[in-house]
């Protein structure tokens, strides 16, 4: 099973690995949702959507249900 | 200077100005614009 | 002779791109549309010497070339077209020192694109805030431009921006990167079938559906047959020329910019976890909502008194100085209690659209996008659908404009179709009045009452619109992708600038438009209430004191009972008879009718019209509450404008979709005729459906 964005806690912090899912908006890209970047979950809202992620200083929101599409590898600390 | 018969002609004047403007603002079509190619899936419209 | 260049400002959103514009135009500039769409057009005029002036263009923010709405495709439509009257001599491209990488990645795109252009990095003051150190001679020489280091707050660096544009010649417009690597097979058979276009430029006519220029049509046709890959294979591609650039940028970046971490301060996070907790960030949220109103209603109450009787004096006057006769009536009795209707609300409008900016210009608005996107997905809308919810609360017009950054076809559908419920600018004038007259002027909790019936009204109209948006979710059936991507911006203070010429160019635009349109009404409707047919209009006087023979009426009494005779048999007066039976069951009297459908046009004629009508023929200087307060139920007599039919008039405005204009902006958003059909005739229905429910029932 893979980790995928969708999986990260509050506070946790990540690296993308794999953006290639033709599901993933471009303007998520664009906006720096990138292989390598570091990610980080800033906040998440109530009922445990949207996520608000902080990408390589790049600060947005987005839902759950496009976060399960981008692949990560989480950073243990 | 009272004249009844200027005042009346001044009301049908602003009248028809009145009316005019509110004719060519909602009855009568803009501009057509250009036929636009609205995106896929309506996005663009 | 002066020389005028053209200039075109782009860049991300929240970069202060308006900010630039602003200090680059101060008051010489204007808001229009672009031809055939209702997009905003934002231009001025720079002096940049003695002999050179700029024409300014501030073009909707965008991330990237690859346009996802309306707004975004102005700016591709612009760049590709190089006979366009405003095509850019040279580009200055916005960014935002703390988001340098993601906005260099327009930047990028804009340099393939071989136009000369400048980059601006703006909110250079917050560099030694936030550790970021830069090297410019290194940035310049690798993206292959002349950078300038602004900062619209601290009024830094315009000047050296006016230079590097005054010297736009010497600019390269070399592109920095080769993005066709990503797939050179691809390219060079693009290359190969057409040698005399730009590569970049045909990519993005692959890509998207532009149309750069009726020019050279043929050729795009002869462009789109060469679609030879496949839509994912497409989406591949860009993803791939997406990391590519960035590839380009991190590289660059590495050399010419550091970041000390340490030395960064956050704010933001602080403020982050406050405003957007689950439980204190909706109750903060509620407190600015309140605010707001009990702000415009206590702050406003001032001018619009003052205002209301500075129309009534000045009627007055007109009616004195000027020589007797019908169009000086038409001035003191149509044109000028006409107007009054309109001016009045200029202090609450303003109020209104300051706090709007307000919250837009400090980046909360989107804290709040992010808070309410689950809730508001219930039902069927976005959290994006907030932003025009909210701003529908100012116009419905440019609020249904503001749903075109909603992904999702469908949860921009319904936000288009509920956002008229929302309660609108045009809708304060009906209510402000008939509130006034109809609620006691008490408080509880130090809520002034007739605050609470306002905020009341707003909370009606809101849920209104998410319950329609709840049932409108289950009956409509269309399948459509959805995405959601916001950006969470910076916490700003809203410059003072910014801030003052958003309420002082919204306020003005929406006076002059509504008030050319209340002008025009309250001449026709003056002509129809002071003329009329045959001979109980006519011969008024004769009738009129024929019948009042016997009971000694002096001077001015008798002429009130004519001007009431009259009016009934005026051509309006004929007509609000005849609707009369379909109303009364509202609790309403033929005037009052007939307010109501000249105000289908745009409901802000309501106060106008009642205005116009009472006062044809009057005397007495009076300002409009106080002949309201005074009107009659002619049937059950007592005061016409009681609890009871009040609140059904205030019901009936809630829910009723009058507003020409906004059903023409469905029509151009929805492109079809059918969304603002349905939209009228649900919406006037339930209308009169609850005020004849709450007539009946509070009666």
């Amino acid at each position: 099973m893979n980790t995928t964005l969708a999986d990260l806690k509050k506070g946790e912090s990540a690296v993308i690995t794999d953006v290639s899912s033709i599901e993933i908006p471009l303007k998520l890209l664009e906006m720096g949702c990138l292989p390598g970047n570091n990610v980080q979950l800033v906040q998440i809202a109530p009922f445990s959507d949207p996520m608000y992620l902080n990408i390589n200083g790049s600060h947005l929101a987005i839902r759950k249900e496009t976060a399960i599409h981008v692949l990560i590898e989480k950073i243990n600390e | 200077m009272e004249n009844p018969f200027i005042q009346k002609v001044l009301v049908v004047v602003t009248l028809i100005l009145a009316l005019g403007y509110l004719v060519s603002k909602y009855f009568l079509p803009k501009k057509k614009k250009s036929d636009k190619d609205c995106g896929n899936g309506n996005c663009g419209c | 002779m002066s020389k005028q260049i053209n200039i075109a400002l782009i860049g991300n959103p929240n970069t202060g791109k308006t900010s630039v514009f602003n200090a680059l135009t101060g008051l010489n500039q204007q808001v229009g549309n672009y031809p055939g769409i209702t997009v905003e057009k934002k231009e001025g005029i720079c002096k940049l010497d003695r002999n050179l002036k700029a024409h300014v263009i501030d073009l909707p923010g965008t991330y990237s070339l690859n346009a996802s709405s309306l707004d975004e495709n102005v700016v591709i439509e612009l760049l590709l077209n190089r006979n366009d009257k405003d095509f850019p001599d040279v580009v200055v491209v916005v960014s935002d020192v703390e988001n340098l990488k993601r906005n260099l990645l327009l930047f990028t795109q804009i340099k393939d694109l071989e136009i000369p252009t400048i980059l601006a990095i703006n909110m250079a003051d917050r560099m030694d805030y936030k550790g970021i150190s830069l090297d410019i001679p290194y940035l310049e020489e690798h993206l292959k431009t002349k950078i300038a280091l602004i900062s619209t707050r601290k009024k830094t660096g315009i000047e050296d921006l006016k230079a590097l544009i005054e010297n736009y010649k010497e600019m390269s417009s070399e592109p920095c990167l080769k993005a066709s690597e990503i797939d050179n097979d691809y390219f060079n058979k693009l290359r190969k079938a057409f040698p005399n276009q730009l590569l970049y430029k045909l990519w993005l006519v692959i890509t998207q559906d532009v149309n750069f220029g009726k020019t050279n049509r043929k050729e795009i046709n002869a462009i789109n047959s060469f679609k030879t890959k496949t839509k994912g294979d497409l989406k591949r591609l860009q993803q791939k020329e997406t990391i590519k650039r960035y590839q380009f940028i991190n590289n660059v970046l590495k050399i010419g910019q550091t970041i000390d971490v340490n030395q960064a301060k956050d704010l933001r996070s602080k403020l982050d976890r406050i405003l957007t907790h689950k439980i204190y960030g909706y109750l903060i949220f509620f407190l600015i909502l309140l605010v707001i109103f009990q702000a415009i209603y206590d702050w406003s109450a001032i001018p619009m008194e003052f205002i209301d009787s500075t129309f009534a004096q000045f009627s007055e006057w007109t009616k004195n100085a000027l020589p007797a006769g019908d169009f000086t009536s038409l001035l003191a009795e149509g044109i000028i209690p006409g107007l009054g209707g309109i001016v009045i609300f200029i202090p609450q409008i303003a109020f209104l659209f300051l706090f709007i900016a307000i919250l837009e210009e400090s980046g909360y608005m989107s804290r709040v996008v992010f808070l309410m996107d689950k809730i508001m997905r219930r039902f069927g809308l976005s959290g994006k659908s907030i932003v025009p919810l909210i701003s529908g609360t100012a116009c419905a017009i440019p609020a249904i404009m503001a749903t075109r950054n909603i992904e999702s076809w469908k949860e921009r559908l319904i936000t288009i179709l509920v956002t008229p419920f929302t309660t609108c600018a045009a809708r304060l004038p009906v209510y402000l009045i008939i509130i006034s007259l109809v609620i006691p002027e008490g408080s509880f909790l130090g809520l002034g009452y007739q605050a609470l019936t306002l905020m009341l009204l707003y909370l009606i109209g809101f849920g209104s619109a998410v319950f329609s948006a709840y049932l409108l979710n289950k009956v409509l059936k269309i399948q459509s992708k959805t995405f959601f991507v916001v950006e969470m911006p910076n916490y700003k203070l809203p410059l003072f600038k910014n801030v003052a010429l958003t309420v002082l160019e919204k306020t003005k635009s929406f006076v002059v438009g509504a008030g050319k349109i209340i002008l025009a009404i309250s001449i026709v409707l003056w002509v129809l209430a002071s003329y009329g047919p045959g001979e109980n209009f006519n011969n008024a006087e004769k009738i009129v004191s024929q019948k009042f023979q016997k009971d000694n009426l002096n001077e001015s009494e008798l002429s009130k009972k004519i001007a009431s005779h009259k009016l009934e048999h005026s051509f309006i007066g004929i007509a609000g008879h005849a609707i009369e039976p379909a109303i009364r069951p509202l609790g309403y009297d033929w005037k009052i009718g007939i307010a109501i459908v000249s105000s289908f046009a745009a409901r802000e004629v309501f106060v106008g019209t009642l205005a116009t009508i009472y006062s044809v023929g009057s005397d007495d200087e009076e300002t409009i509450k106080n002949r309201m307060a005074g009107e009659v139920n002619p049937i059950l007599g007592g005061p016409l404008f009681n609890f009871a039919s009040g609140i059904s008039l205030l019901l009936f405005y809630a829910f009723a979709m009058q507003c020409m204009s906004t059903l023409a902006i469905v029509k151009r958003e929805t492109n079809s005729w059918k969304w603002p059909a349905y939209q009228l005739v649900v919406m006037t229905a339930l209308a009169y459906l609850v005020a004849l429910a709450s007539y009946q029932f509070l009666k």
